[in-house]
């Protein structure tokens, strides 16, 4: 345990002393760093998850432990911050040699990691909330990196005040929990919810409603399409990758810390789950932005796991260990699944960004010629978040399903509906995640270029493909072996359950299932390899190359390929009533039309509905004290006069 | 036995099939029509052809309609044929085989954008967006059986009938009509889209597959086939009654086949393609179904219909 605190220190240090170093040796210094700590954690880590169980440690008089679910997300942290700061080293190249110091850059980075792996250990609400805050904070500092943009900066700010929003609700969260008492370390929180198991109602609504924030759950979602495509990517990457599901883990730290869990919370928590999935990924299908795409994506995938975390609770309520087991472990497997393809996904844009200088996807295409490499990692990331089998996205959404069924099998008619309607929302979700992913692949890498001034910038070097090549393997390993990995998710699950007094699970009775799935994908491997062969022998080689059939048409130009947004209007027609969409057009006029336009502007339906109305009114009631703040210093020591006369007035009465 | 059956029905059925729907179609047309085994001889035309390549397209392109096929087989595997047990057995062996389905889609949409090509292009838009209304649908049918039998497997569809009730027939219809939705549309049938049309414009699946040819274009045929014959295959399993020994099970697929072939002749012939934007209406069909389903099952399973 001691040796994680040092691999935390490493890392906070590797950042401070990288200032210290020369621009161009900086992210390779600090990658060095954090890859020392990083894998002195990820040791501490891999102890207690598999062998020696939770351990503790006392520094400077404040308590840090670390039971096996702490240990699964410190894992994740350790990994995919390693492979964050190293991308950076690519991606933040030009910055510097554009003259930019990122000497503070790579402060707030290290410091963003150290308070992760600090809050995954802290055992009290005061260091957590510390903690929390530091992430909050520095995260904030990255996300601003380019603040003398007007939209980076504003989506800073947006941030910022939804993090405090949700530190505000923990805070609140964990005072109503303590209850009047002095001892806030978790233990004592929830031994006195278990001693006064009727007030436990409040702080668990204000603790999840909190995380829900920072997760990024429907309708506490706006911040991240905001905030995602500001920052630079091996940012956006880390972020939603492994900062978001810190907001997952305090759920999950909830669920163990509460006496009982009552079967309504559970619904609402798989509801807002399933509402989540649905409302990120059909947004996904209007955006242009690769990175809003992929930050809407990861709203979707939060509810996934919530949907997960949702399905477990009801499990524990209902006494269904074998429900509340797989709900669990495929929410924490999908935390593991997530955290990989969304950083292969965004250091996939990050490249594109670099080398094509935009985010539009309507004005790539043809990317595939020039970055092979990356574009099949990027369709192997696609197709594992779009959920196929033979990668790694299908097993934990297959374990999920699987607890769907275990509900829809309960004989009980309420739960069984409700595992019935997520099934469908997640198959349903599934299926438009197969659309999205196809439209931005496609869009992005097929075809040919839709844009005649692109100017590709040679040079990946050696680093980006290492990394890509390193995460989609990863997506494989997982996906045909499912069998080997999900012993990590397993454990803190097991400990979820077991936490609720259910009885355990005999975990066999799932390795069957994930055994015979890996069998099944070695052979669609086989099949594949064999039509592959068939087809190759048949053709001997006689293949013609020539122009795509214009059926009939001689002169086509590459504007008249399908884009990004007519492949996806005919579904987002039928969805109509859920999407926010304002046309910008110039219809054609006259005999001879000269000008004419046309350009679709989607906006977010919970944002424009009930953000900020919620804000206006916000505004226009503190509008109300603006009279306090007058500028004039004669009023404000008028202030201060009117505070002593009142405080002693008040001293001797 | 079981596996040379299984081998036989994915080999040949789905050549059969195709044939006997061209039959019917030619009989309603008051011509005599093709042999029945002529899809067969076409797919070893194709493959003895050789391909034109279109120069937009990358690697993907040539591994894709590989790819399709190899997860259409590889569901295959999941549907028990001619035995109540499938080659691998899977608890939500359903979730595998639509997934799989989804992977065939997601390969095949990526294929025709590869082109960049606009009809292609709007074949594949078309394609996705009308085949998501599918999947939830399948979902809640196959989750309902599930729940009546207390299995995740393909097997529990035999549930609703071996109730031997009224309702559990009804149910079992229900489900037959909402799975003959499912083969219309995942198999590009009219009224979805129109495999002999010959325009461009209003094609669905055919415009996707424009750019392939030879080998290529015999396993797109194949796996278009073969997907309506285990969709078939999951029709005859509704009806199966529990125990019935292989060769038994094997001619009730057979017929279950060959009927959901005449029935598909019969709609091409008697009906017109719907408009584009009447598609996603028929779809929901298929939803609507699956909702009735679900409900009557509860009603069912509390005791309600007795």
């Amino acid at each position: 345990m001691s040796l994680f605190l040092a691999g935390a220190v490493i890392i906070t240090a590797g950042g401070l002393f990288g200032s210290l170093v020369k621009e161009k040796y900086r992210a390779y210094f600090v990658s060095a760093a954090v890859f020392a700590g990083a894998a002195a954690s990820l040791w501490t880590a891999m102890n207690v998850l598999f062998f020696q169980g939770p351990a503790t440690a006392v520094f400077c008089g404040i308590i840090f432990s670390m039971d096996r679910l702490s240990a699964f997300f410190t894992a994740i942290i350790c990994v995919m911050g390693f492979f964050s700061v190293l991308y950076s080293a690519y991606y933040m190249k030009s910055y510097f040699s554009k003259g930019m110091t990122l000497k503070s850059h790579y402060i707030f980075l290290t410091i963003l990691l150290s308070s992760m792996l600090l809050i995954t250990v802290s055992r009290d609400a005061v260091t957590f909330m510390i903690s929390w805050e530091i992430m909050a904070l520095s995260s904030f500092f990255l996300v601003t990196f380019e603040n003398e943009k007007k939209e980076v900066f504003e989506a800073g700010i947006y941030y910022l005040i939804l993090s405090h929003i949700s530190a505000a609700l923990l805070l609140a969260g964990f005072a109503v929990a303590s209850n009047g008492g002095m001892n806030l370390s978790f233990d004592s929180l929830s031994a006195a919810l278990k001693r006064s198991p009727d007030i436990a109602t409040a702080p668990f609504a204000l603790l999840f409603l909190g995380f829900a924030v920072k997760a990024g759950v429907v309708p506490a979602h706006t911040w991240l399409p905001k905030a995602h495509p500001a920052a630079p990517s091996h940012v956006s990457g880390l972020m939603s990758g492994v900062m978001i599901k810190m907001g997952i883990y305090g759920m999950a730290r909830t669920i163990m810390m509460m006496p009982a869990i009552a079967p309504a919370a559970g619904y609402t928590v798989l509801f807002f789950g399933i509402l989540t999935a649905l409302t990120g990924i059909l947004y996904t299908l209007t955006q242009r932005d690769i990175k809003r795409m992929l930050a809407y994506s990861s709203i979707e995938n939060i509810g996934i796991i919530t949907a997960g975390l949702g399905l477990g609770m009801l499990g524990i309520s209902y006494h269904r260990p074998l429900m509340a087991m797989l709900g669990f472990l495929g929410a924490l497997m999908h935390v593991l699944n997530h955290s990989v393809f969304k950083e292969l996904l965004f250091f996939g844009a990050g490249t594109i960004y670099r080398r094509v200088h935009t985010r539009d996807i309507e004005h790539m295409g043809g990317l595939a010629k020039k970055m092979p490499l990356l574009s099949i990692c990027f369709l192997i990331g696609s197709a594992a978040i779009a959920g196929l089998p033979g990668l790694n996205g299908f097993i934990s959404e297959f374990i999920l399903y699987l607890s769907m069924l275990q509900a829809a099998q309960s004989g009980v008619i309420i739960l069984a509906a409700a595992g019935i309607a997520a099934i469908a929302g997640l198959a349903f979700t599934g299926a438009m995640a197969v659309i999205s992913f196809t439209r931005i692949y496609s869009a992005a890498f097929l075809g040919s270029s839709r844009s005649k001034n692109h100017e590709i910038e040679k040079g990946e070097g050696i680093l980006g493909p290492v990394i890509f090549i390193s995460l989609a393997a990863v997506c494989f390993c997982i996906g045909l072996l499912p069998q080997l990995f999900y012993y990590a998710p397993l454990m803190p699950a097991m400990d979820m359950i077991s936490g609720a007094g259910l009885a355990a699970v005999n975990n066999t009775a799932l390795v069957k299932p994930l055994a015979s799935l890996s069998a099944l994908f070695f052979i669609l491997c086989g099949f594949v390899m064999v039509v592959l062969a068939i087809k190759s022998v048949f053709l001997r080689k006689r293949t013609a190359h020539a122009a795509t059939w214009g059926c009939g048409y001689r002169a086509v130009t590459t504007r008249m390929q399908y884009s990004a947004y007519s492949y996806s209007e005919p579904f987002t027609r039928i969805m109509d009533p859920f999407i926010e969409k304002q046309k910008n057009e110039i219809k054609p006029a006259g005999f001879f039309p000269e000008k004419a336009s046309y350009e679709p502007v989607f906006s977010d339906a919970f944002e424009k509905l009930l953000v900020r109305p919620v804000a206006a009114g916000v505004r226009r009631f503190l509008k109300l004290f603006v009279w306090i703040q007058s500028g004039s210093m004669q009023r404000y020591i008028l202030y201060g006069i009117i505070f002593l006369v009142i405080s002693l007035i008040w001293a001797v009465k | 036995m079981a596996i040379l059956f299984f081998i036989l029905v994915v080999v040949f059925m789905p050549f059969i099939s195709a044939g006997v729907i061209v039959r019917v179609k030619s009989l309603w047309a008051g011509r005599r029509g093709q042999p029945v085994m002529q899809p067969l001889y076409d797919f070893m035309k194709y493959m003895s052809k050789g391909m034109v390549v279109s120069v937009t397209t990358t690697p993907v392109f040539f591994a894709a309609q590989a790819v399709s096929c190899g997860a259409v087989l590889a569901a295959s595997c999941l549907v028990p044929i001619c035995s109540q047990a499938p080659i691998i057995d899977i608890e939500g062996g359903f979730i595998i085989f639509a997934y799989l389905f989804g992977l065939s889609k997601f390969i095949s949409l990526v294929s025709a954008m590869d082109t960049g090509s606009s009809f292609e292009g709007m074949g594949a838009s078309r394609e996705a967006s009308f085949t998501a209304f599918i999947e939830p649908a399948f979902f809640v049918i196959m989750a309902t059986a599930a729940a009546v039998s207390g299995k995740g497997s393909f097997s529990s569809l035999a549930a609703f009938a071996a109730s031997g009730t009224p309702a559990g027939y009804m149910i079992a219809c229900l489900a037959a009509a909402a799975l003959l939705v499912m083969i219309l549309t995942e198999g590009s049938r009219v009224p979805v889209d129109d495999p002999a049309t010959h325009l461009e414009l209003t094609m669905i699946h055919e415009a996707m597959i424009l750019d392939n040819s030879g080998p290529d274009m015999a396993l797109v045929i194949y796996t278009q086939n073969l997907k309506t014959v285990l969709l078939s295959a999951l029709i005859a399993l509704l009806f199966l009654p529990a125990g019935s020994s292989a060769l038994f099970s094997l001619c009730v697929l057979v017929c279950v086949i060959l009927a959901v072939a005449v029935t598909t002749g019969c709609i091409e012939s008697l009906m017109a393609r719907l408009r584009m934007t009447h598609v996603p209406q028929f779809v929901f069909f298929m939803s609507s179904i699956a909702a009735i389903i679900m409900c009557a099952a509860f009603i069912f399973m509390s005791g309600g219909a007795r």
